[in-house]
């Protein structure tokens, strides 16, 4: 048993050493193992027992939902979800969002159907996207205004796509940055575009 | 208005300001069920709710540490009202794109478990009063401690190592010197259309030492996970145990269906586990959880029944 703590250990330091000079994405690993064993009960994830608990509770919640993906809210979006739904603006304008940006992320997705539309909160999801001529992979658009400010960092746009393996959705294996980037950057032109057209 | 308006802004601000690369979120769950098995037990109705508050702050060139802490009653569980309590800030975690480091009082022994396949339902199905101990399942006596675990990617595969200093403490510190030391390792790869993992770990406090795999695959619209695992103590029997389960989606609910085959020297227990589970929306879901066993290494073979519902916050 000695030798073999030692070879742990061993183990240990060299991957401790090791990972930090290499570029490996370890959060794509963990989110591919987190399809097989599910976001609890993958064995490459740390719980304390209080978290564990939580995390199966939240889980067994979202039962049945495909699209669940363990992702808590910070306190700052809570808030402003709550000062949302009871209708109490925060900010100047009567809005917690920018309008323009908001209009001008309307205009990009208009021709999407629509999952979730959130106007206090600033959030567009679209449904799944298929093509015809492609109909084993979807991919889905989601859009987050962040703040009022007319700004490229008020927007925060997620681009998902998946295809079907076996029977089973699973995320594509590829870099989809640059494509929410053009999202990102169609948002941006609606809503100068939309600036433009009324100034107040 | 505009007094309220500005009001709550700058309240918001105070109470919740938080620096640009730093981040506290909050999950919740709560539940209520109903329990049955042995007749001695009764019916049992029981609650809980848990908190938690996750601390993280991004240090910049990609490195983030966090923490968390939280109070919990378990729904699951018989506990005195007492046992409410704070608990957490136990583990600190240094992640990097790479690899992460978690270091502090609750790490889990990396690779014991592993293997360990069959129970789906659970924990409040236990409540029901039969099948209290079966003979052959379980890893480890010890499955956490003071230590710190390393988890990297490896191209497409990814290794968890963990040392243990004290396996025994249950306090925020260890000493290097500490005989209750305990070692392990996790590693899980694709195989093609199969994801394999296997673990091997050892306690020095109870000289045990483990060692499983475990395979799953997509099949017929649902996953599909077997698994063996075997405990060796150093002295006396150890535990032999294989299992497997499928899981699936049957019109929105949730469907998995286990079976765990478990044996120490003559000494034999199987258990078949059931649970279904329905989203009701807004984070709510209904369950219907079911547990067989039997096996002459079975104490109080039976059926044990729990059905409730089960919220996220």
């Amino acid at each position: 048993m000695k030798r073999f703590n030692l070879i742990l250990v061993t183990l240990i330091i060299t991957l401790a050493i090791t990972s930090c000079s290499q570029n490996r994405n370890l959060k794509k690993n963990l989110e591919e193992y987190d399809e097989v064993y599910g976001y609890c009960d993958n064995p490459h994830r740390q719980f304390s027992k209080r978290e564990y608990k939580i995390c199966k509770g939240t889980e067994k919640a979202n039962a049945g939902d495909p699209d669940w993906e363990f992702e808590p809210e910070t306190i700052e979006e809570r808030l402003r979800a709550m000062i949302g739904a009871e209708g109490v603006a925060v900010g100047s304008g009567g809005s917690y969002i920018n309008q323009d940006l908001w209009n001008g992320a309307m205009k990009t997705v208009e021709q999407y159907p629509l999952k979730n539309v959130d106007s206090n909160g600033g959030y567009i999801e679209s449904e799944w996207i298929t093509e015809s001529n492609n109909p084993n992979e979807r991919c889905a658009i989601k859009i987050k205004i962040l703040n009022q400010e007319l700004t490229s960092t008020s927007v925060k746009t997620n681009l998902i796509c998946q295809k079907l393996v076996n029977g089973n959705w699973v995320n594509k294996d590829e870099d989809l940055t640059d494509a929410s980037n053009q999202i990102t950057i169609s948002v941006l032109k609606n809503a100068r575009d939309q600036s433009l057209t009324n100034p107040n | 208005m505009k007094k309220l308006v500005m009001a709550v802004s700058a309240l918001s601000a105070a109470m919740f300001s938080t620096s640009a690369n730093a981040d506290i979120s909050v999950s919740g769950s709560a539940g209520v069920g109903v329990s049955s098995g042995i007749a001695a037990a009764g019916t049992q109705v029981t609650n809980g709710a848990a908190l938690s508050f996750a601390l993280s702050s991004d240090l910049g060139n990609g490195v983030t540490v966090s923490t968390s802490a939280g109070i919990s009653l378990d729904s699951n569980d018989e506990k005195a009202l007492s046992t409410v309590n704070a608990t957490g800030l136990s583990n600190l975690t240094i992640a990097t794109g790479g690899s992460s480091v978690v270091i502090g009082g609750d790490i889990d022994i990396a690779g014991d478990g592993v293997g360990e396949v069959g129970g789906v339902a659970g924990d409040l199905v236990d409540e029901g009063g039969y099948n209290v101990t079966l003979s052959g399942m379980g890893g480890l006596t010890e499955e956490d401690g003071y230590g710190f675990a390393v988890t990297t990617a490896v191209g497409g595969a990814t290794v968890t190592a963990s040392f243990i200093l004290d396996s025994d403490g249950a306090k925020n510190m260890a000493t290097t010197d500490d005989a209750n030391t305990a070692t392990g390792v996790a590693v899980s790869l694709p195989v093609g259309n199969m994801s394999i993992t296997l673990g091997a770990a050892n306690d020095e406090k109870n000289s045990q030492s483990v060692a499983g795999g475990e395979v799953s695959m997509a099949l017929g619209g649902g996953t599909v996970k077997a698994g063996m695992a075997e405990m060796s103590p150093t002295t006396g029997n150890g535990n032999s145990t294989w299992g497997v389960t499928y899981s699936t989606t049957m019109g929105g609910a949730s469907v998995s269906v286990g079976y765990t085959n478990g044996a120490s020297g003559s000494s034999k227990s199987t258990r078949t586990e059931l649970s279904v589970s329905q989203s009701i929306g807004a984070g709510a879901s209904l369950f219907l959880d079911l547990q067989n066993a039997s096996g002459s290494g079975t104490t109080t073979a039976g059926t044990n029944v729990a059905v409730g519902t089960t919220f996220s916050f």
